[in-house]
């Protein structure tokens, strides 16, 4: 009987360790409601750079360091800090492409996206998002 | 009189267009800059013949890239790389530029930049290249130079929703250096020399820097499939030896033309390029023959280069393949083909240390006599770890 209560915690556990700590932020006029994931990868690997209605996408990333980052970067990206690193490395190297403007705090990237139509971010979920709009991953 | 004033006229209009996207621009736009680089030191050993030393450790390179962009449409870059073998401080600035973007589809660049044909030639940039090696048909050089100064346009049109065309082209002038070596042992970009010659100086106060031109034009496919062809037309010198026996440079021109591809299928990356070209002097030279007579002649020589690799890409281990082959040079009438094999692993667990360990036999050729223009073969070994720093 332990062993299964055990079995359960440890589960449980999984799926909280597994759960998003991270929500996904826009400028508070957009009308953007939610985004796929593959859609938020082309964002944020700037293979995408339009919304919608053709205006021009700003994406605000956060510091390498930072836990929200990882999550959000194995997540949605499907690699590792790590690996977008080698990869904006190449970008710029070749000249044909900059990484994403990085900010240091939830706070930093929630003040950049009030002020900044266009722009597309994440914070911990924890973070107070007030003057931004939270949109769903699908 | 009217061409001043159209000139005038002409300085004024393009201040206007950069200044009004400046004001237009500057209104959110938060100036980025960017700052990237890497250490790269070697060992390796080859059992080539020639070789003063079969053993080598040392610093290969280290390259330091600065970005910088006060406004959306300007982007500011400079990269230094020094290398083991560098001779002049020049060769430090491997790109110094600005490039100005009009639109998407149209961007005006000056100043010096990584000779924009082959994608390879970014292999130059070791976190780049899954080999601590270059593929010869780039490091010799005999193709197109690693750098030229002078002035690129550029730009992509989207082809429906999922394909894209490039295009870029440039003028300007590069310096004419071939067999340059690299590495520590100093065989790298000597490959096909090093049997019949041994080490091969460059003869510095030789070079020269000369006009040339470039365009590349390239479509890419859903991120899968890339295709491109590129051309390259210079002028040159031709190192031959006079009625005197002495070896001298003659004024010359070159064309060279590449194609190349490049298949991206999940975690399996195939690249494929193939080169040719022709370098002619512009007038007939004397040439010596085997009679003792002195007979006036064009003096060409027909490049070609290629190569072809697979890398399976799992993020933090790359295991690679690559053959490539390269004919450059021709003593007297006598080809120097060379081919090479590599096998390599590339393992990256971090963004900031890499290390690239690989075998590679190099199929050479050696001429025995240049009077009866006899060759034989002369393969040889190369192994060589690379531990790069990234930061």
């Amino acid at each position: 009987m332990k062993l299964y209560t055990l079995l359960i915690a440890f589960i449980l556990l999984g799926f909280i360790s597994n759960a998003q700590d991270y929500k996904v932020i826009v400028h508070s006029s957009s009308t953007v409601t939610s985004i796929s994931k593959s859609q938020l990868s082309k964002y944020f690997l700037k293979k995408d750079k339009k919304w919608d209605d053709g205006t021009k996408v700003t994406v605000i990333d956060q510091s390498s360091r930072s836990e929200t980052r990882k999550q959000f970067s194995n997540d949605v990206l499907g690699k590792s800090v790590g690996a977008i690193k080698s990869y904006w490395q190449q970008y710029v190297f070749a000249g044909t492409g900059t990484p994403p403007l990085e900010k240091k705090t939830d706070a930093e990237v929630v003040a950049f996206i009030k002020s900044h139509p266009g722009a597309i971010g994440y914070v911990a979920s924890s973070a107070n998002t007030d003057g931004t709009k939270v949109i769903t991953i699908q | 009189m009217n061409f001043k004033k159209t000139v005038t006229l002409g300085l004024i209009a393009a201040f206007a267009l950069i200044f009004n996207h400046q004001s237009l621009g500057q209104d959110d736009w938060t100036p980025r800059k960017h700052i990237t680089g890497y250490i790269n030191t070697i060992a390796e050993y080859s059992n080539q013949d020639n070789l003063n030393k079969n053993f080598g450790v040392g610093l290969s390179e280290v390259g330091l890239l600065v970005t910088y962009q006060p406004l959306p449409e300007l982007e500011l870059k400079a990269t230094g790389v020094y290398s083991h073998y560098m001779f002049h401080v020049s060769q430090l600035l491997v790109e110094v530029y600005g490039m100005y973007s009009f639109s998407d589809g149209f961007k005006l660049g000056l100043g010096r930049f990584l000779t924009p044909l082959s994608p390879i030639n970014q292999y130059f940039y070791a976190p780049l290249n899954p080999s601590g090696v270059v593929p010869m048909l780039v490091s010799h050089h005999f193709l197109f130079p690693q750098s030229i100064s002078g002035f690129q346009i550029a730009g992509e049109f989207e082809l429906g929703s999922s394909s894209k065309f490039g295009y870029n082209a440039s003028i300007g002038s590069y310096a004419y250096i071939n067999h340059f070596e690299s590495g520590i042992l100093g065989i790298q970009a000597q490959e096909d020399s090093y049997p019949t010659f041994g080490y091969y100086d460059t003869e510095l106060d030789k070079i020269n820097n000369y006009l040339c031109g470039t365009g590349r034009a390239y479509a890419n496919f859903n991120d899968v499939l890339t295709i491109g062809a590129n051309l390259f037309l210079a002028d040159a010198q031709q190192f031959a030896q006079d009625e005197f026996e002495e070896y001298q440079y003659y004024p010359s021109t070159k064309y060279t033309y590449g194609f190349d591809a490049h298949l991206h299928i999940n975690n399996l990356k195939v690249n494929a390029e193939y080169w040719g070209g022709q370098q002619k002097t512009n007038d007939e030279i004397p040439v010596p023959q085997p009679d003792g007579q002195i007979k006036y002649e064009y003096i060409k020589n027909d490049y070609v280069g290629y190569y072809a690799e697979i890398i399976y890409d799992r993020d933090v281990v790359k295991p690679f393949a690559r053959y490539d082959f390269i004919e450059d040079i021709n003593v007297n009438g006598i080809g120097l083909p060379t081919s090479a094999a590599t096998v390599g692993l590339a393992v990256r667990p971090r963004f900031e240390t890499l290390l690239k360990l690989e075998y590679k036999r190099i199929f050479a050729t050696e001429i025995t006599d240049f009077e009866n223009q006899l060759s034989q073969d002369n393969d040889y070994d190369h192994i060589q770890l690379s531990f790069v720093l990234s930061f």
